[in-house]
């Protein structure tokens, strides 16, 4: 029996209906399940969403009230109160609450219905959305587990039109063959959008969706009077009803707008996210479904062609064993500027696909999202296999004048695909989970934020490899006055590792844009701050178990609102660096592994393991791949020692 | 004879005098010299930087500058800008840099010319111009006499400046440099001269000149301020103290005249050009500029536990004792009001300078310069220095919330050490890469591709800093990047690699900025440096500037520090089959009880034989070779080993 940790979702239904400010707003009720017994809440996050229906004049947010229930016990309500001022805009908010200590009271068995309810007060809200973030641990003997994968999707290149199209070709998946693992009942289905209005003129207008080539699902329609381009976060719960589409057969994913001027939603796109319970014990193969925060540039983006790109990279190491098939997956980015913006991303060796944004008054980020599997319109964008894999990631935009070039570009990678099952469990999978950092709460940035983190992330295995450390943060300005930002996202380091004190920085980015209130998501990488696995020799990295403070500094005067949260991605599969020493004098013997060559971000030569033993014998290490050679070197004296053959580890 | 590279620098001084606008100022002729030109040598980058402010009491905008530059009878060589930095109302300072590689390749002649620049600003009345020249060129070291440049810092003073001489730096900051400072043999000084800068500090109108003295003797100016717009600029004067008398540690003073109560944390450093015979040296005085700190967002917080810390790994390889000699960093920064910056190295005692203390807007950067050794007001050194690894641990507060805004700055490291067997060539320098010239506003700025040229084989880059003057355009949040673009096998292989971010809240002015990227962990530390997300840095490649706002790049460089001080690592591996060649040798090197390192890979060549080198004769190192199975490997003797 061992403990592992875990992440699932659950959203409620999308609640169109408009309400004024004040008043309560109850999202219809929902099941969770954790099949899992006993499970121990680590974090458990309420992310919530609501859109400024105001059709005047643009309304201060002035608080808000979000509410948790499970079951029978009653809803518990907690209220933030703190104004965002409006800069005269339509705008949309996320805003998360940490029901963590309420879930660890209050869950009992398998299964307990769920209630929400927000009441925001100061405007009227329309197209609210809630869902459930949990992370928990569990006993590795459970038979029936339950875990989320999010699939994303071709996203659309242009703005929507009044009739409706499909994005791309059944990029729905037949999922009774895309899950591979037995036994599956599915808890959940939704379809989650992080798009823009790129509204242009006041109208009223809905956005339309069809899933399942007959039944279109429209959201409330929404006056845009404030011709604001507005950041937009729309779930469409699928898992059953009307609308819904089948399980067992693949989909074309249709949009249409009801007006092009006021609400054509550029680009849009959204990532299909599926939590269902399966036989761990019958699965043979497992559909592995990791994020990882993968790009954050700091400056204007890069170039105005290809010759002038930016380009990232990101290593992945891969570990679960048999067959590797990397399936439907992808990369949103968002980013933001005054001006239009066309958007020339791809991946790996993909072909151009360009993203358009028309310009408008921006109150938000932008979001584009490509796939990079063979379904991928351009072609694969990344070969997975065992051992590390590595994602290049180009892009550039095609203007070189402020306003046209685009900021604070950061993106989130959707990486799935199938393995067999590990013989210690799938619970040892690479696998991602989300602890809070920040929550909604009381107090504004304004220059400086500092918190106490809510959550210090816990990992239960004691042999680990952090595949990713990375962030999510969520950022709206308020006020008029703040047209060209600098953001800086920053952690403590803590007595004992690094430095010893002061604060690392984990993102920094130019935010030139419109100066207006407006919702952006943004994805840090962390990338070379937190160590790989215990025992990284690299000793500028930070412990990933240790708490600490976060600062979030913004270059300006009006207040700022920002809520964080770790994305924290994770193997637990070990394999073993073992041999014998002989020929020693009976001393004692300092034995140490090295990388043969380089892996991933881990350079050649690294030494991975260490340990001693004394006189003749055996010795073995842990280390976390088996694809990459390694060798060891024995010391004993001037005159005894030795060293191995490169090979990999067992 | 080994081909060497260095930089070294001539200033012409500030005249204060006002010069109308569209009107030409050619700073008198001064006389550089180039000993080792006596031999061939080759200019790899002249960079003319130039520094002015306006002399205005209506606002008016700079819609040109010119930078010249003259070599003996040779015709002058302008360059002219067109574009308008509009004003926002305020006086403003500016600088400017131009390349002058060409002309000095074209025109250079001798071991010694007389020189000239002239600079020219069309649409308002200037003052406060001085000029320096950095000249980076490669030599033969077999020349019996040789030049070089070093920098002493100031302290900063800690209250403003009065009508009354105020010392600055302490009682005896210019040291004997025409006595027993200097270390080398046969020292002859080409020039000697101190740069000021600090904030005006202006709070209302009232014109004043700032001025100094040294060792009590006539007062010098170096700044005057037309204060009639009430504009704090950042200042910036050089003064020529060649004909002083130097044969003994002299003090320096300031003061201002006419309106008292002006000029914040005025310091800045006394520099020398000298000429000396390296055959009759022993001691050399090594003069280094590295980054000292670049933060991201403010430095912010209001005690030490909020404190940032900074640090970064100084190798030193020159022989014998190392001594360290005056050193200090210089630190800039903007905000929009007053706070006060605590900084300390190392055990230091934590110091504090206040600075952007004007009740007017701000229209220009603070600065600070703070001694790291003993002889500062810290009264202690910030580091021990001694051959191998040594960290500069660099900490600061702001004593007020939400201040200290793109702090960052570089070190001036001295210290002096025996003459190595390779040559005072070989010892560790800083050498200047003009990377671009002043040019029209834009936002993003993409920088023609260039790189640094190394003529050694082997060389350690102790560190290379990224600089960058800006003219930036009022706004009240800004922003400013440096990148460097990526090439084949350099991490992503492509795109571009963050040298420098930093972000400010200045007030809505106009304003100059000095940035510096330190960027400690982007170039191969050694040439073949295995960490392969390092960046070459004699890989020609295009840097890129992002403005948040409209500003205007004075210019773009890079001070990178080398030393070419190596040893050989040999062997002979025994029990191999066939001819002896192919086998990999993997070089190490580790402390006790820290880990492997790799430094080195090497195949041997027939009969095992095998060799490398390597930077560093402190840390240990260890050698290993595999033989086939089943001896499996071995360490070789004779070599440092783990204990």
């Amino acid at each position: 029996m061992a403990t592992h940790t875990k992440t699932i979702e659950y959203a409620f239904p999308l609640s169109t209906s408009s309400v004024a400010t004040a008043t309560a707003r109850d999202f219809t009720q929902m099941t969770v399940y954790i099949p899992e017994s006993s499970p121990t809440f680590k974090s458990v996050t309420l992310e919530t969403s609501f859109c400024d229906g105001t059709v005047a004049t643009g309304a201060n947010t002035t608080a808000i009230l979000i509410g948790i229930a499970l079951g029978g016990v009653g809803r518990n309500d907690a209220t933030v109160t703190q104004t965002i001022t409006n800069s005269g805009e339509n705008y949309s908010y996320i805003a998360t609450r940490d029901v963590t200590s309420y879930f660890t009271t209050n869950w009992t068995g398998t299964s307990m219905t769920s209630d929400c309810r927000i009441t925001i007060t100061g405007i009227t809200t329309i197209n609210c959305t809630a869902k459930l973030i949990i992370t928990y641990e569990y006993d590795s003997s459970a038979t029936t587990r339950v875990k989320t994968v999010k699939i994303p999707i071709d996203g659309n290149t242009g703005n929507l039109t009044t009739s409706l199209v499909a994005l791309g070709s059944s990029q729905w998946p037949n999922l009774s063959t895309f899950l591979p693992e037995a036994s599956i009942t599915y808890r959940d289905i939704f379809f989650q959008m992080d798009i823009h209005t790129g509204t242009t003129a006041a109208a009223s207008a809905s956005l339309n969706m069809r899933y399942d080539g007959t039944n279109t699902i429209s959201d409330g329609a929404w006056g845009h009077s404030l011709i604001s381009d507005t950041f937009y976060r729309r779930i469409d719960k699928l898992l059953s009803g009307t609308g819904a589409p089948s399980t067992s057969a693949s989909h074309n994913i249709e949009a249409s707008t009801g007006s092009t001027t006021a609400k054509p939603c550029p680009c849009l796109n959204g990532v299909i996210v599926v939590t269902y319970e399966y036989d761990h014990s019958s699965s043979t193969t497992i559909l592995n479904s990791i994020q990882i925060p993968v790009m954050d540039e700091s400056g204007w983006s890069g170039g105005t062609a290809t010759g002038d790109k930016s380009r990232f990279t990101r290593e992945i190491s891969i570990q679960e064993p048999g067959t590797i098939t990397l399936v439907q997956s992808g990369i949103i980015c968002t980013m933001i500027d005054a001006g239009a913006i066309t958007l020339d991303l791809r991946m790996g060796s993909q072909s151009s696909r360009t993203f358009t944004h028309a310009a408008t008054v921006r109150a938000g980020c932008i979001s584009s999202m490509r796939r990079i599997d063979s379904g991928a319109t351009g072609g694969t964008g990344i070969t997975v296999a065992r051992g590390f894999s590595t994602l290049v990631m180009d892009w550039f935009t095609t203007s070189a004048t402020a306003g046209n070039i685009g900021s604070n570009m950061s993106g989130l990678l959707f990486l799935n695909y199938t393995s067999d099952k590990h013989s210690s469990g799938d619970g040892v999978h690479a696998h991602t989970t989300h602890w809070m950092i920040r929550p909604t709460a009381t107090g504004n940035l304004v220059q400086r934020l500092q918190v106490a983190a809510a959550t210090t992330p816990v990992i239960n295995e004691t042999d680990y490899w952090l595949i990713s450390v990375g962030y999510q943060i969520i950022q709206i300005p308020s006020g008029t006055g703040s047209g060209n930002l600098a953001y800086a996202f920053q952690c403590e380091v803590q007595s004992g590792e690094a430095e010893g004190a002061g604060w690392r920085p984990l993102y920094s980015a130019l935010y030139a844009s419109d100066p207006e209130i407006g919702t952006s998501l943004m994805w840090a990488r962390a990338r070379t701050d937190f160590i790989r696995w215990p025992g990284d020799p690299d000793t500028s990295r930070l412990d990933i178990e240790n708490s600490r403070n976060y600062r979030f500094d913004v270059n300006v005067n009006s207040s700022q609102f920002w809520q964080a949260a770790m994305l924290l991605t994770w193997h637990s599969i070990t394999y073993s660096i073992a041999g014998t020493i002989a020929g020693s004098s009976g001393g004692s013997v300092i034995i140490k592994a090295h990388l043969a060559i380089a892996a991933g971000s881990i350079e050649k030569g690294t030494e991975i393991a260490n340990t001693s033993r004394s006189s003749n014998g055996a010795y073995s290490m842990t280390w976390y791949d088996n694809t990459v050679n390694v060798f060891v070197q024995a010391w004993e004296s001037s005159t005894v020692l030795g060293r191995s053959d490169d090979t990999v580890a067992s | 004879m080994a081909t060497r590279l260095k930089t070294i620098e001539y200033v012409f001084p500030t005249a204060v005098t006002t010069l109308a606008t569209a009107t030409r100022r050619d700073h008198s002729a001064i006389t550089l010299y180039i000993p080792e030109a006596s031999g061939t040598i080759t200019f790899r980058s002249v960079e003319v930087e130039v520094t002015a402010a306006d002399d205005i009491t209506v606002a008016a905008s700079m819609t040109a500058q010119l930078i010249g530059i003259k070599l003996g009878a040779v015709a002058f060589n302008d360059v002219t800008v067109t574009d308008t930095i509009t004003n926002s109302g305020e006086a403003q300072s500016y600088r400017f840099t131009r390349d002058a590689t060409s002309y000095f390749t074209a025109n250079w002649t001798g071991t010694s010319m007389t020189c000239q620049v002239g600079v020219q600003y069309t649409g308002l009345s200037t003052q406060n111009h001085c000029a320096k020249l950095k000249i980076t060129y490669e030599y033969d070291d077999t020349q019996s006499t040789h030049i070089k440049t070093i920098r002493i810092p100031i302290e900063s003073t800690r209250s403003k400046l009065t009508t009354s001489m105020q010392t600055v730096g302490g009682s005896t900051a210019i040291p004997a440099l025409t006595g027993s400072y200097l270390p080398e043999g046969s020292v002859t000084v080409r020039q000697i001269w101190v740069e000021l800068w600090g904030n005006e500090a202006t709070s209302s109108t009232g014109d004043f000149i700032a001025q100094y003295r040294i060792n009590g003797g006539s007062t010098v100016q170096w700044w005057d301020s037309e204060s009639a717009l009430s504009s704090p600029r950042w200042a910036y004067g050089i003064g020529d103290i060649t004909a002083e008398d130097l044969s003994s540690a002299r003090s320096i003073e300031c003061s201002v005249t006419t309106t008292t109560t002006r000029m914040e944390t005025v310091g800045g450093m006394v520099c020398v050009t000298y000429e000396f015979d390296p055959g009759n040296t022993t001691t050399v005085f090594n003069s280094l500029m590295l980054g000292a700190y670049d933060g991201v967002g403010q430095v912010g917080g209001t005690t030490s536990t909020e404190q940032d810390v900074w640090s970064r790994e100084i190798f030193i390889q020159e022989p014998d004792t190392i001594t360290l000699k005056e050193s200090g960093v210089c630190m800039f920064g903007m905000d929009n009001a007053s706070t006060t910056i605590h900084v300390g190295v190392g055990s230091q005692s934590m110091q504090s300078f206040t600075v952007s203390t004007s009740t007017q807007a701000m229209d220009g950067q603070w600065s600070f310069v703070h001694r790291i050794d003993s002889g500062g007001a810290a009264g202690s050194d910030g580091m021990t220095l001694a051959r191998g690894s040594n960290t500069y641990t660099f900490k600061a507060y702001s004593a007020t919330a939400n201040h200290g805004w793109q702090m960052a700055g570089f070190i001036i490291l001295n210290y002096t050490s025996s003459l190595s067997t390779l040559g005072i060539g070989a010892h560790a320098q800083s050498r200047y890469h003009h990377i671009g010239s002043a040019a029209a506003d834009d936002p993003v700025r993409y920088f023609t591709a260039t790189s640094p040229t190394i003529p050694e084989s082997n060389y350690w880059l102790v560190g290379a800093f990224v600089y960058s003057a800006i003219n930036m355009d009022n706004a009240t949040a800004q922003f400013v990047g440096v990148s460097a673009e990526k090439g084949s096998g350099e991490g992503e292989g492509d795109g571009w690699e963050v040298l420098y971010a930093g972000s400010s809240i200045p007030d809505n002015e106009n304003n100059n900025q000095t940035i510096y990227g330190a960027a400690r962990s982007a170039w191969k530390r050694w040439p073949n440096d295995p960490d392969a997300d390092r960046m070459d840095i004699e890989i020609s490649r295009r840097f890129k500037l992002d403005l948040a706002i409209t500003g205007w790049c004075g210019g773009l460089g890079v001070w990178f520090t080398y030393h070419s001080i190596y040893y050989t690592i040999q062997g002979t591996l025994s029990g191999w089959t066939g001819d002896g060649s192919g086998y990999k040798v993997r070089v190490w090197r580790t402390g006790t009880t820290t880990s492997f390192d790799l430094i080195e890979e090497v195949d041997t060549t027939t009969d095992g034989a095998w060799s490398c080198v390597w930077y560093d004769n402190v840390d240990h190192i260890i050698a290993t070779a595999s033989y086939p199975w089943p001896d499996r490997g071995v360490a070789f003797p004779g070599w440092e080993l783990i204990e």
